[in-house]
């Protein structure tokens, strides 16, 4: 049966029924019926004929396409995917990115007149790779050097922070503002957070921040975007539109719909000029401590081959120093000389290897690395970007433990906690 | 005319797609406010009512309350679907005759006017092509729906709508009927029949738990849609009044339908003639910044001021139009002197315009987008003029009449809800189903062996299972009647006590088994509540027992030249609530032959 979406068939079987093809699954035929509803039915009971081929009247991506604009636009939208990009497609029954760069006027027409769009790569977030974070790198620096004044960069939400948190170590300094923005509602509704997530990111992109930020919804309400810093910024719940938060930092401000911006911390602003630095190692792991830790899964990387660790302990940035098996694997570690950055597990807060005997203990392996109230995912992209650089301890430890682009706090803000 | 029929009525149970209570809550714990957006549906196409949407104000507010979740806010997929309800819709499509699926698929239609916060409904199709036994006929059912009912709107603020969402996910059984040709009178009845056959299934009671819609078409006019029939009392009225609008326009078409030529959509800002105005309306939109523009409408004198119904004129269907889209009213030449407007300033106007006496014009007062409102004016009486146009309009109890509410939407607002899987219907629900095969009020009825008015008494106290399951071990439905209902409610009202379950079954045995006279039955219930002791113990006490065949015999015969009620009187003044009268008619027939 080699029917094409929109085709006008019929049906026959216990009953007869027209309507048009959507598509083929298994052993069963699914048809719109003229009343807007799907039916599901079964091969093996219907008999099935072509009506009439589908007629190519009044369709959306045909018709707004056709413009081209004469002049330059200054805002450069580059797509690389994710639920904001998604179209309900009907091979896998569920939600894929749209290849159309022009579907983002379609969300967001706001955008048509000032910003340039193109789709750069289709990767859902979750499978996104520290090279796509050198290519989405190299792309902006080229956009920006093209002499485009801010660029939006579109993407999944499930691991945007870390691309945030690449780009920020990446593109130091910044000359233009470099937004990054997605949707937790796909855009084929009417209710998606893409439109006022885009517009939003729009404003940021014509702003002086010369930072990579992280431009989502501040609460579940269409009333406010925040900006947040790209190293600070960590999605902290599955499905809300409010999801991304800062963490053990304010964020930088509010964003508007309406172009107002409500700055509440400080930001860097614009530089002269854009540097770029693709020098990553990208053979770290993160792993995280919990009672029952083996440590065994040390010795196991290092042997591996991977040039760094993450490990995500409890509390001030506790490991089970009682367990054999975690100390043999510390010391293993530091018998290799692969650095081993300590975070913590509760997300807010800052490390601290004084306070517990414990943590003293484990200090006293040259290769630990305390990095105060830095985001455990940032670290992790920014150890690569350590080892990208030097392969000397001190200075690994030095690069780790200084504050290069916000991500580390001098002072422990009081009102940063669940904010 | 022809009318196609569609009811909505909320099932009694938990919500469609998450594990909220169904209920409508006075308490409201929370606020949000969202935009809606054009969305792109299945097909890549623009439905046509969701273009209509964006011609309104945009955003909406939501009041949450206790029993909304993250699923209702839009900010959580739903959950698997609530087999007690998807159940339930099972049974009244196999009542209905229809055909099933083995698969089924949850499918969104587009709801722009706000009162969803996802912007979608989610809805399913359970059965097609049943029917409805009414009468000697049998009315074709189309389709049979499980969806999620919408927020429901509580006011506005600032132009923007408000929606409650304690109603939101309710689920919603919707059954539409195919056109049939019928009159006012047969649809209420059939309306109200259909409550009836509704009220045999577990459904929620109360005001708003079953909403009715009609298609209507006449010979010469196409299909409109009225949404929103709470109250069947005025059904026949307020369809009868539609045909005569509809009958109306197609009149006024044709005797004014050329002077479309005239139209012409101009606006004058005519503010300035108002500075000393009396009326209201307008020296208060005045006060907030709006601007009053006129319209002038050459040679249609007397049109706007046509009735087309016994309370809407024909400018009331323009007005009713801009109200929907642009929330704006305007005022007419017919109808003035009025609204504080006087004849005075009516006659400046026309100079103003230029009218002479053969012309009218109309003004509305807005502080933007009055180019695009003076269009729709135009846009509107064209349409109008030509013929009557297939729209969706809602009731207006008040005035009897129907209101525009928006276009009809077409294929294009549907496509597959992708949060879920195809849903495979087990065996064993389609089994449960099979059972409700062709059940209807009259069947129903049957199997009770009663009347349909007993029937609704039952059904409306909510006991149609009781009386089903006891009428199966041998009780008749009028004593249940007797002692489940009359009596059930004696004593609720008079001493807001509730009889336990188990005693009503044993009185109940005790009538079927002609122990107890039908009199004694409230009596023995009083007493028990009055003595707080058990039914044996009241019957006994105060001699409750009916009186033997025998005993009963020599009783009647010594008074067999009385009447019947003479008897009956003596009997019970003499012995109590121990007598049934049919008894005593019984003897004292067969002593006379």
């Amino acid at each position: 049966m080699d029917f094409e979406k929109g085709d006008k068939i019929k049906a026959i079987g216990e009953i007869e029924i027209e309507g048009f093809f959507v598509k083929e699954e298994d052993n069963y035929i699914i048809i719109k019926l003229s009343s807007g509803y799907d039916i599901v039915l079964n091969k093996d009971k219907f008999k099935f004929e072509l009506k009439e081929k589908n007629k190519e009247e009044n369709k959306l991506s045909n018709k707004e396409n056709k413009e081209s604009f004469k002049e330059k636009r200054n805002i450069s939208l580059i797509a690389t995917g994710g639920t904001i990009a998604s179209k309900v497609d009907y091979k896998i029954g569920g939600v894929s990115p749209s290849l159309d760069p022009s579907y983002y006027y379609q969300i967001a027409p706001e955008l048509k007149e000032e910003v340039e769009a193109e789709t750069f790569m289709n990767i859902f977030s979750e499978n996104l790779l520290p090279k796509h974070w050198i290519e989405i790198g190299k792309e902006i620096n080229k956009k920006i050097k093209e002499g485009y004044k801010g660029i939006i960069l579109t993407m999944g939400t499930d691991t945007m922070h870390y691309t945030a948190s690449a780009l920020s170590f990446m593109l130091n300094p910044l000359s233009v503002p470099v937004v990054i923005t997605g949707s937790q509602r796909s855009s084929d509704r009417g209710s998606t957070d893409a439109h006022q997530n885009l517009v939003c990111s729009l404003n940021v992109a014509k702003s002086e921040i010369g930072e990579v930020t992280i431009c989502m919804h501040g609460e579940i309400s269409d009333s406010f975007n925040l900006i947040i810093r790209g190293t600070r910024a960590r999605k902290m719940h599955t499905e809300r539109r409010d999801a991304f938060r800062s963490i053990n930092d304010k964020p930088i401000g509010k964003v508007y719909p309406n172009g107002k911006i409500e700055f509440i911390n400080s930001y860097r602003k614009k530089a002269e000029d854009t540097v770029l630095n693709v020098n990553l190692e990208d053979k770290v792991q993160l792993l995280y401590s919990y009672p029952g830790f083996d440590g065994e899964v040390i010795k196991y990387y290092v042997d591996k081959g991977f040039k760094g660790l993450v490990i995500a302990a409890t509390g001030f940035g506790n490991l089970p120093m009682e367990y054999e098996s975690v100390k043999e694997g510390l010391k293993y570690a530091n018998e290799k000389n692969v650095p081993i950055v300590i975070t913590s597990q509760t997300i807010y807060g800052s490390t601290n290897p004084f306070v517990y005997s414990t943590s003293r203990e484990m200090s006293k392996f040259n290769n630990i690395i305390y990095v105060k109230d830095m985001l455990t995912e940032t670290a992790y992209v920014k150890l690569m970007f350590a080892l990208g650089k030097t392969k000397d301890m001190e200075e690994i430890k030095e690069f780790m433990k200084k504050n290069l682009v916000g991500e580390i706090s001098e002072k422990s803000e009081i009102d940063t906690f669940l904010i | 005319m022809k009318c196609g029929f569609e009811w909505h009525f909320q099932l009694n149970t938990r919500k469609l797609f998450c594990e909220d209570i169904s209920e409508i809550s006075e308490e409201v714990v929370g606020k949000i406010r969202r935009k809606f957006n054009l969305s792109i549906s299945e097909f890549d196409e623009i439905d046509e009512s969701a273009k209509f949407e964006i011609k309104k104000s945009r955003e909406v507010i939501y009041e949450i309350c206790k029993n909304d979740c993250l699923v209702d806010v839009d900010e959580e997929p739903p959950h698997e679907i609530n087999k007690e309800a998807l159940q339930l819709a099972l049974n009244i499509a196999t009542a209905l005759n229809c055909k099933t699926f083995d698969k089924i698929i949850v499918m969104r239609k587009n709801i722009v006017d706000g009162s969803v916060p996802s912007g979608f409904q989610r809805t399913i199709l359970i059965g097609i092509d049943g029917y409805y036994n009414f009468k000697d006929k049998k009315i074709p059912i189309s389709t049979v729906c499980l969806e999620e009912d919408a927020g429901r709107k509580v006011g506005e603020e600032d132009g923007k709508p408000i929606y409650r969402l304690d109603r939101l996910g309710i689920p919603l059984v919707e059954v539409s009927t195919k056109p049939i040709e019928t009159t006012p009178e047969e649809a209420k009845e059939l309306a109200t029949s259909f409550g009836l056959f509704t009220r045999l299934f577990n459904v929620r009671r109360g005001i708003g738990t079953i909403r009715q819609d009609v298609n209507l078409s006449t010979e010469k006019s196409n299909r409109v849609e009225i949404k929103g029939f709470q109250n069947l009392r005025k059904m026949d009225k307020i369809i009868n009044e539609e045909i005569n609008r509809h009958e109306n326009l197609i009149k006024l078409a044709q005797e004014k339908g050329d002077l479309i030529k005239y139209l012409n959509n101009e606006i004058y800002d005519i503010t300035n003639l108002f500075t000393e105005t009396q009326s209201k309306i307008v020296s208060e939109g005045i006060k907030k910044g709006k601007r009053v523009y006129a319209m002038k409408l050459p040679n249609f004198s007397g049109v706007l001021g046509f009735k087309v119904q016994t309370n809407k004129r024909f400018g009331g269907e323009i007005g009713d139009y801009l109200k929907a889209l642009y929330n704006v009213s305007i005022i007419h030449s017919d109808e003035l002197p009025s609204y504080g407007i006087t004849e005075n300033d009516k006659q400046k106007i026309k100079e103003f315009l230029k009218c002479e006496d053969k012309d009218a014009f109309l003004f509305f007062i807005t502080d933007s987008k009055e180019k695009e409102i003076a269009n729709a004016i135009i846009e509107r009486i064209n349409t109008l003029l030509k013929e009557v146009p297939s729209e969706v309009r809602f009731v207006d109890e008040n005035s009897e009449t129907t209101k525009f509410l928006r276009p009809i939407g077409g294929k294009e607002r549907m496509y597959i809800e992708t949060d879920l899987p195809i849903i495979e219907i087990p065996k064993e629900m389609k089994e449960t189903a099979e059972k409700y095969r062709n059940l209807s009020v009259e069947s129903i009825a049957k199997k009770l062996d009663t009347t349909l008015e007993k029937l609704e008494v039952i059904v409306e106290e909510g006991k149609l299972g009781m009386a089903l399951d006891l009428h199966e071990k041998g009780i008749n439905t009028d004593d249940f009647i007797r002692v489940f209902i009359e009596g059930y409610n004696f004593v609720k009202n008079k001493f807001g006590k509730e009889i336990d379950k188990n005693d009503l079954i044993k009185l109940a045995y005790l009538l079927k088994d002609r122990k107890i006279a039908k009199e004694a039955v409230r009596v023995i219930l009083e007493k028990m509540i009055e003595e707080g002791k058990s039914i044996e113990e009241i019957i006994k006490e105060h001699n409750l027992w009916k009186i033997e065949e025998d005993k009963l015999k020599e009783i009647v015969e010594k008074m067999k030249n009385l009447s019947l009620d003479r008897i009956i009187m003596t009997i019970r003044g003499k012995y109590g609530p121990v007598v049934d009268a049919e008894d005593i008619a019984r003897i004292l027939k067969n002593l006379n032959e």
